[in-house]
């Protein structure tokens, strides 16, 4: 058992090691480059954030309303400018998506006021 | 003996049988498969993040459909890679990695159409000899298996988690690292005996279980949309290139050069069994132990990665060949084989059914009914493949700006479904952040879900097992099978260090 502990305890100490060199390496990479960090993951931390937002408000509109907004938002954000195009893809997908887990799987979703 | 088992297994395979013949399980096989062939071909979806990102259907249906549809979504990804494999030099799933060696050639060739079809059958054999395969050789584990006591079940769980660690990723350390990791994630709920709170950090969400769901989800699915919202459509490649695919009367002729070869598929289809049902190892490896042998069995090897059908033939059918072989530890011993079957036995276990050998015992008609389908959607892949690769340059059309959105929303409705808490969807992307952070960083994340999944297991048998010996902690190295499990464990931990001792001495 004493050797299998020493062996582990080596190991995760040499993956800190190994790890730290790398981290401050990336972290000398960023200096050099600072405008690219947001640049290279905008798109990522947009999507993670509007997800917590949405998350929050829909608590209070109700979730489905609140997936409504939440998927014109993000297709608008990802590219998608014609709102001829955009509002009815958000309200199909929206009303597939009521279909499947409001109506058949019955999951007690938030509600808001209105919906 | 052997006649009794016989009988009961060739009861259990009827019961199966019987299972099958409703139409509705055939429907549900045939959606997972198309799905999974959908998911195999979309560069960045594996089988595993397509069953993630589909769970909350997939709760709400029954046990066996749900198994019986992530099946298909298995088979399907693992054929389904090799598409985009063939055409564009870009592998759907990793595991299609090999067929890109001799694929490509043979598409810039302009044979792309009888690749295909090369492709298609050595799936499609490869699934039906794997889910055989898987049929005789799990009741005689199980048997073997049930006999094992709380410290046997304890050093298995240990072993699956160190097994995983070392091989999947580049730096065994990293994966060990992960996988206790994922153990410390399974012991922040209460204690199960005493039930006393743990490393719940105040959040009453967090006191009874850490939910699997979530945490499959946000592992699996969110690291992967976040690199997909990077491009503008799926699949990045010219329109015209595709147009020209989809010859029914090229692919069925490359079919039957492959038929030609039964040899090369059985060996193939047999290589991917059997690694795969070591836990954890995957198709990756499998591909490629089997192309080098196809190369190395071959009369004129120089002829490999020019396009030579041998070597689609080794790596599609082992690739197939590991979804019947993933699933001999999955339901033996409760160990997942993959990612995949690890979301399946999460599946299981949250509608009651705890994975371990004594699943084969008391629900055998299920599993073998599950097997059996398995076979048939060996079968069903050459008919689903011929339409789905002339419809395949309709796919490569859609936007990610229109995936994305609605990919976000299902997984929260997944975290959601399991337990009704709203602090479940914040769980969900904690998680994910945890996935990409690990991503990036270059730390494997089946080790991880390995450990979630493994840890609830391996403290209750260690709890059981001490308190049996009352505290004597030479329970654990008893019976031989405990001696064999800590020597194959011991190896693996020395492994990297001998492996690294002995480039020295060459170098």
């Amino acid at each position: 058992m004493l050797v299998f502990g020493f062996i582990l305890l080596w190991n995760i100490i040499d993956t800190i090691l190994k790890a730290r060199k790398e981290i401050s390496k990336g972290i000398n990479k960023e200096k050099h480059e600072t405008s690219t960090f947001w640049e290279k993951n905008e798109k990522s931390i947009v999507i993670f954030v509007s997800a917590i937002i949405f998350i929050y408000i829909s608590q209070f509109l109700g979730f489905w309303i609140a997936t409504f907004l939440y998927i014109t938002f993000l297709s608008y954000y990802l590219g998608i400018r014609n709102i001829k195009y955009l509002i009815p893809q958000s309200i199909i997908i929206t009303a597939i998506l009521y279909g499947i887990f409001g109506l058949w799987l019955k999951l007690p979703l938030p509600e808001g006021l209105l919906f | 003996m052997g006649g009794v088992k016989i009988m009961e297994m060739s009861k259990m395979v009827l019961e199966g049988i019987e299972f099958l013949l409703a139409l509705d399980t055939l429907l549900v096989l045939l959606a997972g498969l198309i799905m999974g062939i959908i998911a195999g071909s979309l560069p960045g979806f594996t089988s595993g993040n397509a069953c993630a990102v589909m769970l909350p259907i997939i709760i709400g249906m029954s046990t066996s459909y749900a198994i019986v549809f992530m099946g298909g979504v298995y088979a399907g990804a693992q054929y389904g890679g090799s598409v985009p494999a063939i055409l564009f030099k870009v592998p759907g799933t990793a595991q299609a990695a090999a067929t890109v060696l001799d694929g490509y050639p043979m598409a810039k060739q302009g044979k792309a159409d009888i690749a295909l079809g090369v492709s298609m059958l050595a799936s499609s054999i490869g699934t039906m000899i794997s889910a055989v395969l898987a049929i005789f050789i799990i009741i005689p584990m199980a048997r073997i298996a049930l006999s094992f006591g709380p410290a046997e079940m304890f050093l298995l769980a240990l072993m699956g988690v160190s097994i995983i660690s070392n091989v999947v990723g580049k730096d065994s350390k990293k994966g060990l690292l992960v996988g206790a990791l994922g153990f410390l994630v399974a012991s922040m709920p209460a204690d199960p005996f005493y039930g006393l709170p743990r490393m719940n950090f105040g959040i009453i969400e967090l006191y009874d279980e850490i939910p699997l769901i979530p945490a499959l989800i946000g592992l699996f699915a969110i690291p992967t949309f976040l690199s997909l919202s990077k491009s503008e459509y799926i699949i990045e490649v010219s329109r015209e290139e595709v147009k020209q695919v989809g010859s029914f009367s090229r692919m069925i002729s490359g079919m039957i050069a492959a038929i030609k070869r039964p040899f090369n598929i059985l060996i193939a289809s047999l290589i991917g069994t059997i690694i795969g049902a070591i836990p954890g190892t995957g198709a990756g490896i499998a591909t490629f132990i089997s192309y080098g042998q196809a190369v190395a069995l071959s009369k004129n090897p120089e002829s490999f990665g020019k396009g030579n059908i041998d070597g689609i033939i080794a790596s599609e059918a082992a690739n197939n060949g590991v979804t019947g072989g993933a699933m001999i530890p999955s339901f033996a011993l409760g160990v997942p084989g993959s990612g995949t079957t690890a979301i399946m036995l999460s599946v299981m276990t949250i509608q009651g059914i705890i994975p371990g050998p004594h699943v084969v015992r008391d629900y055998g008609p299920m599993i073998y009914g599950f097997l059996i389908t398995l076979f048939i959607a060996g079968l069903l892949i050459i008919p689903v493949g011929l339409i789905y690769n002339s419809l395949f340059s309709k796919i490569t059309i859609v936007k990610t700006s229109s995936l994305i959105p609605l990919l976000v929303v299902l997984c929260l409705l997944g975290a959601f479904g399991q337990r009704q808490f709203i602090f479940d969807m914040y769980l969900l992307l904690i998680f994910g952040l945890l996935g990409v952070l690990l991503e990036i960083y270059g730390f494997p994340l089946i080790p991880f879900v390995f450990g979630i999944i493994l840890g609830p297991i391996a403290e209750k048998s260690f709890v059981q097992a001490i308190s049996i010996s009352k505290n004597d902690p030479r329970i654990f190295f008893q019976s031989t099978i405990c001696k064999i499990m800590w020597i194959v464990i011991f190896l693996l931990f020395i492994s990297p260090l001998l492996i690294r001792y002995f480039k020295k001495i060459k170098a």
